[in-house]
C-alpha cells in the first residue's frame, strides 16, 4: 500500500496533536508521556505529508467532503510544509525541556494539554485555505497563549491580561475584515478570493483591518507593547514557544495575504511603511535589550528587535516573495528558541533572572551558554548560520533592486544585536564566587536548549532545501 | 458562592434540573435535521448545573457531575474527534458524515457519525460551562 | 431593514470604542463585547436579510426555487459568538483574579510590572 497516497496526512498533522492533547486532559497523570509521544508522532505524521507532498504536489483537502465555497478546505504547499517542519523541529525540543521544567503538579496537569493544542492550532493555521477558518486558529492561537502566559503564577496575571486586551483587538480587527470581505465577494476560500479581489476602497478597508489586526498580534513596533512582559513573564518554556513559533504564525498570515490575497493592493508604499516600522522595531528593540535589567526580557526585547527584520523582509517580497523572510522567520525561531530554553536554565539555577547577578549562574551551566552563544551566533548573522543565510538572501535581494537604505539597516543591526549578545556572553567569562544552586537544572533542559542551537547553526546549510521547496511547490 | 437558602429554588431545582436535562438530550437528538444541536444542549445541561450551583452550592455540584469538569472536556474532544475517524477508514475526507438508516417499526430511526460528533460537543461544552462556574464561584 | 442595522452597528461600534477608551479594565472588556457584538451583526448583515425564505431545496428540484438567504453567514455568526463568549469568558475570570491581586481595576497600573 502506497502511504503518501493518502490525503490524510495533512488531517492528521492537526488531529494527532489535537487527540493527544484531549488525552492529556482525561489521563493527567501521564501527561507528560502523552506529550512526548504525541510530539514524536505529529513529528512523524509531518514526515508523512511531505512524501504526500513530494510524490502528488501541493494538495487541497476537502473536510467533511463538503467542498468550496461551503466547506472548510485544508491547502498543503511549500510555505506551510516548511511552517510544518519549523513548528516540529522547535517543539520537540521545547517538548523534551518541559518535561523536566515544571515541577507542581498543578502547572503539568495545565501545561501538556494546552502546549498540545496551541501546537494543533498552529498546524491549522498553517494549512488553514479558509478566512474563516483562520480567524478561527487565529483566536484560539493567542488565547491558548494567554493561558499558558497565565501558568507562570500570579505575577504573570497582569501580563496575560495586557497579552489577551490586545490580541482580541487584533482579532476584532480580522474578523471585521472577514465580514467585508464576505460582503464585498461572497466567498471565504483564500485561492477563489485572489481571482476575483478587486481594489476598491472596501478591499482596501478590509486589507487595512486584517494588517492591523495581524500586526497587533505579530508585535511589530509600535504595536508591540504586550510582548516583552508576557514573553518576560511566562514560563520557560512558554516563552521559548511563544517567542519562536506563535509570533511568527500571523507574520506567516500577513504574509500569505498580501502575496496572494491583497497582490493588487500591496503597492510599494504599504510594505515600506512595514519596513520602516521594521527599523523602528530594531532599533528600539536593540536599545531596550541592551538596558534590560532582566536576562529574560532582554531576550523577549531582542525578539522585538528580530520581528523587525521581518518587517523589512517585506519590503522585499515584490522582488524576493517568500524565500528570505521564510528562511528568517525559521533561522529566528531555532535561536530564539534556544536563547529562552537557555535562559530558563540560569533563571532555575540562580533562582531570578536579574543581569547584575546572573553571572554566578552562567558560570555553573556551561553547556546552556553555549547553545545561548550558537543562538547569538545565528541572531548576529555569522557564518554559517542560518541567520547569516537568511540575512545574505536580503542583502542580495535589497541590493539587487538597488534599496541601499534597507541593505544599511541590515548590516547595522547585525552590530547592535551583537552588543546585547555580548551583554550576556562578557558575564559568562567574569570572575567570582560560584553559584550555590536555587533550582535543578536536568542534563536534559540544558542538552535541549543545545539542540535548538545547533539547529541554528545547521540552518545555514539547509538553503538549498527551502529554495527547492518553495520553487517547487509556490502557494 | 453562598449557598440559597430559599427553600423554594431548592425544592424547584429538583423539579427543574430533570427536566432541563431531558429537553438537553432532546434538543441533541433533535439536532440532526431541525433547529438544535450539540452546542446548545450543552449548554442548556450546563445551565441545569449551575442552577443547581446556586440552590446547593458548587461543592454539591462538583459531587454531581462525579468527575472534574477538565475530564469533561478532554472526554468530549476525543469522541468528537473518534466520530470523523470512521470516514477516515473508508478513505473519505475526515470528518464526513456516514449515514445509517433502520425502522423500529414504522418510525425510521437514523444514525450517523455526525450524531457522535455531536455528543462530543455535548460534553465538551458541558464541561467549559460548568469549568467557568466553578471558577467564577473560587474565592468570593 | 440593513440602512437601519447599518446605523446600530454604528453605534456599537462607537460606544464600544468609547468604553475601550476607559481606564476601567472591566469596562475595557464591555467595550469588546460590544464590539464584537458589532463584527457579529456586520457578518449576520451581510447575508441579506430576507425572511420566510430558508436555503431549501424541494423535493425533486435540484437548486431552490426562489433567492434565498446566504446560510453560510449564519453559521460564521454562530461561530464567531461561540468564540466570543468563550474568550469573554476567560477574560472574566482572568480579570477577577487580576482585581483579587491587584485591588484596582485601574488599567494603568498593570503597567508597572515590567521589572
Amino acid at each position: 500500500m502506497d502511504l503518501s497516497l493518502h490525503p490524510h496526512w495533512t488531517v492528521w498533522c492537526i488531529v494527532v496533536p489535537l487527540l493527544a492533547g484531549g488525552l492529556a486532559v482525561l489521563v493527567p497523570r501521564w501527561g507528560k508521556t502523552i506529550g512526548l509521544i504525541g510530539a514524536v508522532l505529529t513529528l512523524i505524521v509531518v514526515g508523512g505529508a511531505t512524501l504526500q507532498l513530494l510524490s502528488h504536489g501541493p494538495q487541497r483537502i476537502e473536510i467533511g467532503s463538503w467542498g468550496a465555497p461551503l466547506g472548510i478546505q485544508l491547502q498543503l504547499d511549500g510555505p506551510a510544509l516548511m511552517m510544518l517542519w519549523t513548528t516540529a523541529l522547535v517543539s520537540l525540543p521545547i517538548t523534551v525541556y518541559a518535561r523536566d521544567y515544571f515541577q507542581t503538579p498543578q502547572q503539568q496537569i495545565r501545561f501538556w494539554p494546552l502546549w498540545l493544542l496551541l501546537w494543533s492550532t498552529m498546524n491549522m493555521l498553517y494549512l488553514s485555505a479558509d478566512l474563516f477558518n483562520l480567524y478561527i486558529t487565529l483566536e484560539l492561537l493567542s488565547f491558548v497563549s494567554v493561558v499558558l502566559v497565565a501558568l507562570a503564577g500570579p505575577n504573570a496575571v497582569r501580563a496575560a491580561i495586557r497579552y489577551l486586551l490586545m490580541n482580541l483587538l487584533g482579532s476584532l480587527g480580522f474578523l471585521l475584515a472577514v465580514a467585508l470581505m464576505y460582503g464585498a465577494y461572497g466567498m471565504l476560500d483564500i485561492n477563489m478570493l485572489a481571482e476575483q479581489v478587486e481594489a476598491t476602497p472596501l478591499t482596501g478597508l478590509a486589507l487595512a483591518l486584517m494588517s492591523i489586526g495581524l500586526l497587533v498580534k505579530s508585535a511589530l513596533f509600535p504595536l508591540h507593547v504586550w510582548l516583552p512582559p508576557a514573553h518576560a513573564g511566562a514560563p520557560a518554556p512558554v516563552s521559548a514557544v511563544l517567542s519562536a513559533l506563535v509570533v511568527k504564525a500571523s507574520f506567516y498570515l500577513l504574509l500569505l495575504l498580501w502575496l496572494t490575497l491583497y497582490s493588487p493592493l500591496v503597492t510599494r508604499e504599504l510594505t515600506t511603511l512595514v519596513g520602516l516600522l521594521g527599523i523602528g522595531a530594531i532599533l528600539w528593540g536593540s536599545l531596550q535589550a541592551l538596558r534590560a535589567s532582566r536576562l529574560k526580557q532582554l531576550v523577549a526585547y531582542s525578539t522585538v528587535a528580530q520581528l523587525g527584520y521581518i518587517g523589512l523582509a517585506i519590503t522585499l517580497i515584490d522582488v524576493a516573495a517568500w524565500q528570505p523572510v521564510l528562511t528568517f522567520i525559521i533561522a529566528h525561531a531555532c535561536a530564539k528558541g534556544a536563547m529562552f530554553l537557555a535562559a530558563g536554565n540560569f533563571q532555575r539555577a540562580a533562582g531570578h533572572d536579574r543581569m547584575a547577578l546572573i553571572s554566578a549562574a552562567l558560570r555553573a551551566l556551561p553547556v546552556s551558554v553555549f547553545a545561548f552563544a550558537l543562538a547569538g551566533i545565528s541572531l548576529i548573522g555569522l557564518p554559517p548560520s542560518g541567520g547569516f543565510l537568511a540575512k545574505w538572501l536580503l542583502l542580495s535581494a535589497a541590493l539587487d533592486s538597488g534599496r541601499w537604505l534597507i541593505a544599511l539597516a541590515l548590516v547595522g543591526s547585525g552590530l547592535l544585536t551583537a552588543l546585547y549578545v555580548f551583554r550576556v556572553l562578557e558575564r559568562a567569562v567574569r570572575p567570582g564566587a560560584a553559584l550555590k544552586p536555587v533550582g535543578r537544572v536536568s542534563p536534559l533542559m540544558e542538552w535541549s536548549a543545545l539542540g535548538l542551537g545547533l539547529l541554528a547553526i545547521l540552518l545555514g546549510f539547509a538553503g538549498m532545501w527551502i529554495t527547492q521547496i518553495l520553487a517547487e511547490w509556490p502557494v | 458562592m453562598i449557598i440559597s437558602l430559599s427553600l423554594v429554588l431548592r425544592t424547584a431545582t429538583r423539579l427543574i434540573m430533570p427536566l432541563l436535562l431531558i429537553f438537553s438530550v432532546y434538543m441533541l437528538l433533535r439536532g440532526h435535521d431541525k433547529p438544535g444541536g450539540g452546542f446548545i444542549a450543552g449548554l442548556m445541561a450546563g445551565t441545569a448545573f449551575a442552577l443547581y450551583a446556586v440552590a446547593y452550592g458548587t461543592e454539591a455540584m462538583a459531587r454531581l457531575l462525579r468527575f472534574e469538569p477538565h475530564a469533561f472536556i478532554g472526554g468530549g474532544l476525543l469522541i468528537a474527534l473518534l466520530g470523523g475517524v470512521p470516514a477516515l477508514l473508508l478513505g473519505e475526507a475526515f470528518l464526513t458524515g456516514l449515514w445509517w438508516t433502520f425502522y423500529i417499526g414504522d418510525i425510521a430511526v437514523k444514525l450517523s457519525t455526525v450524531l457522535i460528533f455531536d455528543i462530543g460537543v455535548y460534553i465538551v461544552v458541558l464541561g467549559v460551562s460548568s469549568t467557568i462556574v466553578l471558577m467564577l464561584a473560587e474565592e468570593t | 431593514m440593513e440602512p437601519l442595522l447599518a446605523v446600530v452597528v454604528g453605534g456599537l461600534f462607537a460606544s464600544g470604542l468609547y468604553m475601550i477608551l476607559r481606564r476601567s479594565i472591566v469596562k475595557l472588556l464591555i467595550g469588546l463585547v460590544l464590539l464584537s457584538n458589532a463584527a457579529n451583526l456586520v457578518i449576520f448583515v451581510t447575508a441579506g436579510l430576507r425572511r420566510g425564505v430558508p436555503p431549501l431545496v424541494p423535493e425533486g428540484a435540484s437548486a431552490p426555487l426562489h433567492t434565498v438567504a446566504d446560510p453560510l453567514p449564519q453559521a460564521l455568526v454562530l461561530t464567531a459568538i461561540v468564540i466570543s463568549f468563550g474568550v469573554l469568558a476567560f477574560a472574566m475570570v482572568l480579570v477577577h483574579r487580576t482585581h483579587q491581586m491587584v485591588e484596582t481595576d485601574d488599567i494603568n497600573d498593570l503597567t508597572s510590572t515590567d521589572s
